[in-house]
């Protein structure tokens, strides 16, 4: 059973989202604030495998307790966004959120997103469980860790689907429907730009670590490739 | 330069030339005139010494003498001074020149007393008219100033002008002035044409680029400087555009907040048919009793949604009628005790879940007066409602509100102030709360599913169309309103 934290304001609406999530067999907290929230994910009995996250919340809003959550924690995080403008997308996805899912939507929606994000965070299967070593860079999937030169590198566990996926195919160009396919769990939409946003963010951590060297090129219109040699 | 550039141009300087034209050709007419009298004579000052100067002899020393003195004059090339007696005959003979005769000669010296022609009676028994022919009829004028003779020339401007040139330019002299009006109203009708179209040119810039929607455009700026009823317009256009701009940009905030508003009740809605799907064979099967209850409470939960939605939309659209003016009110005469009490029964009955009672408090001298007011009885009560739902919202349980009124005498008003004891806002909030949509930043408020935050909006605009006043104030706890309504004089 998957634990999930739901922080939203809206009290009617959790409470549904919660009965519905229960439903599909999920065990559900709720937190109807961002500091609440953070006490849920520091003070609750057992480990979260998945918070969603409303960006409109009174107190701390939800941009400001992701970048919390994410100071010491890389559990995966759904962010609801209201708002039609894009800007709070990128910004959660750039602070290190895994998916969003615009608000009003769907609770199946909601489901599937989850399921997807939760399949692939799952600690490694059999089929997956090599560890992939290419020159100086080690991923071990079923520790879900990367190092470099034997430093550890911190990804959010989408970043490490990604970087994944890339390396499984590293010499060759993996198209972004491929990365969203097979790191997001779901095809890609229109107007799409999670790959990009969470690539840019991998590609800063892993060149921050190894020296400035560029080992994810970009392929114009084609997608992603990580450099073999 | 646009067209109204050339029409103020062409039209002011064809008005100024055609006056300088009108002018100098009347003063050319008067002088021609003046001219053609005197035409036959010599009417230059050395003409009148000479005339002088030959009377005199001719007092002095009688016929003879002059005779000789013309005869020296002649010889010395001066000018020819004639005397001619009443026979028409000269002195010394000579042929009169042309058109000169008696009678014109008669007439001329009644009409003119300055000495160009004098008549004298001789010691002969004639009568003797003297004068110097005119030099157009005798070929010739005075000879020019020794100067200009040797070719000396003349300065002007700096420029040396010799002394044939300054014969031309005496020549030409009628038409100097004439170019020079000309120029000077060809100058003057461009600049007034510019000073005219030129803000005209700005005004049409502003409005065009408001029209392709820069609601910055300004022309104030540009028109600085001046003074007049051009620079009146651009500043009411100013002022109009940033109305404009502030209206759409209100506008354009109440739309952002309008679509936020109806997506959480949407949200709700979605979940609401979400658990209902989720399990469709309860609705089925009446069999299994929970399922059943919970196809209700969904049921019932999206019929409340859409509820809220509808008085959401229902108060936006009253907001707005408002506030555009378009609500036609029916105001009558009516009597704010009345409406009061019927007011207080509905706000106690209201209250009696939260233990939240009303208080009403009047001084002595209104108590059993009807307080008269013109106004439309539903919809003032619907604004003092407002507030007397919001007060008891935000206390809680078991607290009270007071809703007091007063007497303005001076003013001629009535004042009627509501206070909670609840959580109270901060400065900064208490003018913003009569903005749409604003809720209060505090815990209760913001779990609270019920309202729209369009209450106080709706009671301001009330309160505003009734030329009254809405204000709202921090105490030590709670909130205070106040408003003020005009009594009938």
């Amino acid at each position: 059973m998957h634990k999930i934290l739901l922080v939203d304001d809206d009290i009617e609406l959790v409470e549904m989202l919660k009965e519905y999530l229960e439903q599909e067999s999920f065990i559900v907290a709720t937190a109807h604030d961002g500091e609440a929230g953070l006490v849920a994910l520091k003070s609750s009995p057992f480990e979260f495998d998945l918070v969603v996250l409303d960006v409109m919340m009174p107190v701390l809003n939800g941009l400001e307790t992701l970048r919390n959550i994410r100071q010491n924690s890389h559990i995966p995080v759904i962010m609801l966004t209201a708002k039609g403008d894009d800007n709070d997308r990128i910004t959660g996805l750039e602070l290190g959120a895994d998916d969003y899912v615009p608000k009003p939507c769907t609770p199946r929606e909601l489901v599937a997103r989850i399921r997807a994000i939760l399949r692939r965070t799952e600690p490694a299967t059999a089929k997956r469980a090599k560890t992939i070593t290419l020159n100086e860079l080690t991923l071990m999937p079923e520790k879900r860790r990367v190092e470099w030169a034997g430093q550890p590198l911190l990804l959010t566990s989408t970043e490490f689907n990604l970087l994944e996926v890339l390396l499984e195919h590293a010499g060759s160009v993996v198209s972004k429907e491929t990365l969203s396919e097979l790191a997001l769990g779901r095809p890609m939409t229109k107007f799409d730009r999670n790959i990009d946003v969470h690539m840019s963010s991998v590609r800063q951590k892993l060149s921050a670590i190894a020296n400035g060297r560029q080992m994810i090129e970009t392929v114009y219109r084609l997608g992603y490739q990580y450099i073999k040699d | 330069m646009g067209r109204l550039f050339w029409k103020f141009f062409l039209f002011f300087f064809f008005a100024q030339l055609s006056t300088v034209l009108i002018v100098s050709i009347a003063v050319g007419i008067v002088r021609d005139n003046r001219e053609r009298d005197q035409r036959i004579v010599d009417a230059g000052p050395p003409a009148r010494i000479m005339v002088g100067a030959a009377a005199g002899v001719l007092e002095t020393n009688g016929l003879h003498a002059l005779k000789r003195l013309i005869q020296d004059w002649t010889d010395d090339a001066m000018p020819p001074l004639y005397a001619v007696n009443e026979l028409g005959v000269d002195l010394l003979g000579r042929q009169l020149p042309p058109k000169v005769n008696v009678d014109a000669l008669e007439k001329l010296n009644a009409k003119m007393d300055n000495g160009i022609i004098q008549k004298y009676h001789a010691l002969d028994g004639h009568d003797y008219w003297l004068f110097v022919a005119d030099p157009a009829k005798r070929g010739m004028r005075f000879p020019p100033p020794l100067s200009w003779r040797e070719g000396r020339g003349v300065k002007v401007f700096g420029f040396k002008i010799s002394g044939l040139q300054s014969q031309k330019i005496g020549r030409l002299f009628p038409f100097v002035p004439l170019l020079v009006g000309i120029l000077i109203s060809f100058i003057f009708a461009a600049l007034l044409a510019w000073y005219f179209a030129k803000p005209i040119k700005q005004l049409r810039l502003a409005f065009e680029s408001a029209a392709g929607g820069n609601l910055n455009a300004r022309v104030g700026e540009a028109m600085q400087g001046r003074r007049d009823e051009l620079v009146d317009l651009g500043t009411a256009f100013d002022v109009m555009v940033s109305r404009v701009g502030s209206l759409i940009e209100s506008k354009t905030r109440l739309m952002h907040q309008v679509s936020h508003e109806l997506r959480s009740p949407l949200a709700r809605l979605q979940i609401a048919i979400g658990l209902i799907k989720q399990a469709p064979q309860a609705a089925e099967s009446t069999i299994d009793k929970t399922q059943g209850d919970k196809l209700n409470l969904s049921l019932n939960r999206i019929e409340r949604e859409a509820v809220r939605m509808d008085s959401l939309v229902g108060e936006l659209l009253t907001l707005s009628r408002l506030e555009s003016g378009m609500l036609t009110m029916q105001k009558s005469v009516i009597n704010l005790n009345e409406l009061l009490a019927e007011l207080l029964a509905d706000a106690n009955f209201e209250g009696k879940s939260k233990s939240v009672q009303v208080h009403y408090e009047a001084p002595k001298n209104l108590q059993n007066r009807p307080i008269m007011l013109l106004a439309e009885y539903d919809l003032l009560q619907r604004a003092i409602d407002n507030i007397v739902r919001n007060a008891i919202k935000y206390s809680a349980f078991g607290q009270s509100v007071l809703l007091k009124t007063a007497m303005d005498t001076l003013e001629n008003c009535v004042t009627l102030s509501i206070r909670d004891y609840g959580v109270g806002l901060n400065k900064s909030e208490i003018e913003q709360i009569f903005q749409p949509f604003y809720r209060a930043d505090n815990q209760l408020g913001a779990h609270m599913n019920d309202g729209h935050g369009l209450g106080l909006s709706i009671a301001k605009q009330i309160i505003e169309a009734h030329a009254g006043e809405i204000t709202a104030h921090t105490t030590e706890q709670g909130l205070l309103v106040t408003m003020k309504l005009p009594l009938i004089k």
